[in-house]
């Protein structure tokens, strides 16, 4: 699974080649690659936080 | 050396009032008068080197226009306080390769003067003069041109590139002429900054959010944050209703210290 990025503050960043805008806390994880190693060494994003999937619940049928 | 002419005068904004269309002529002069210093037993007046320096504009002619958001209104409706100005002698456009064109900007213009003339056979005319309280930049740099944007976006594909970043602290100038609403209330303008060219430009200094149903805004902010690095772009994030035929026509310089 890869692994998501949010913005720490509002970003511009690009994604397949375009600039697009994103609020602080929102969801970045479209970000071209190659910006991603820069914009997490600077702080102007960072790993989301992985999400634990609620566990499923199983009907048993007797 | 570059010359420049009338064909290359980007635009003059007083507050939130483009008078760009109403200007015909214009002066602007910096002056550090002398101070008299001649004591008594010598033969010829002395001076010492003027203190203050002093930023006028004072030859601007052009005409009179009754519009809600030009010169007559300006002159007349706009705050006795201090205002926001940004002069763009030099040309409007965006930076090209980083490099940003030139205009003069400062937070302090006060009305002193505002003629109105009309003469037989000729077009109403008005002029008005500016005095500056305190600092004005001779060398901002636009980082967005006074033009139009419509849906929330970014200029930093056509970034400024200031060529070292700055440590020192600085000003961001902001004159929003015009503003169409749609169903939007309200509108958000900042400078990104960031590392390199084309990366990952990140909120440095965000200017008072501007709501509806203001025609326009003008402000200076102080660097949010006295680090700046060399790379900057301007965003502008609508808020509230939906996206359709939003609009706004604004500039935004800064200047380093």
């Amino acid at each position: 699974m890869s692994k998501r990025y949010t913005a720490v503050t509002g970003l511009s960043y690009k994604s397949g080649g375009e600039y697009k805008l994103a609020a602080a806390g929102a969801d970045v994880s479209d970000m071209d690659p190659e910006q991603v190693d820069a914009a997490l060494k600077s702080g102007a994003i960072k790993e989301a936080a992985v999400q634990k999937a609620p566990p499923q619940k199983v009907e048993v049928s007797k | 050396m570059s010359r420049f002419n009338s064909a290359n005068f980007g635009f003059l904004t007083i507050g939130p009032y483009n008078l760009t269309a109403v200007t015909n002529k214009l002066e602007d002069s910096i002056s550090r008068p002398a101070v008299e210093s001649t004591p008594y037993g010598v033969t010829a007046p002395e001076y010492l080197a003027g203190v203050l320096k002093r930023y006028e504009l004072t030859g601007q002619d052009g005409w009179y226009d009754d519009a809600t958001d030009s010169v007559n209104a300006a002159m007349v409706g706009m705050a006795a306080a201090e205002n926001v100005m940004i002069l763009a002698p030099y040309g409007n456009s965006a930076p090209v390769a980083g490099v940003g064109k030139t205009c003069i900007c400062t937070d302090g213009v006060l009305k002193t003067e505002y003629k109105r003339s009309g003469t037989v056979g000729d077009y109403h005319k008005a002029s008005f003069g500016v005095a500056v309280s305190g600092l004005v930049d001779q060398s901002a740099k636009l980082v967005h041109p006074l033009t139009a944007e419509g849906v929330t976006g970014t200029s930093a594909a056509a970034y400024l590139n200031w060529g070292a970043d700055g440590a020192a602290g600085g000003r961001v100038y902001l004159a929003c002429t015009s503003i169409t609403w749609g169903t939007r209330t309200g509108l958000t303008i900042a400078l990104q900054d960031c590392n390199t060219a084309g990366g990952v430009y990140a909120d440095h200094t965000t200017f008072t959010a501007i709501a509806s149903p203001a025609t326009g805004a003008s402000e200076m902010k102080a660097l949010a944050n006295a680090t700046i690095q060399q790379y900057m772009g301007v965003t502008w994030t609508w808020s509230g209703g939906d996206a359709g035929s939003e609009s706004a026509t604004f500039a935004v310089a800064v200047a380093f210290d």
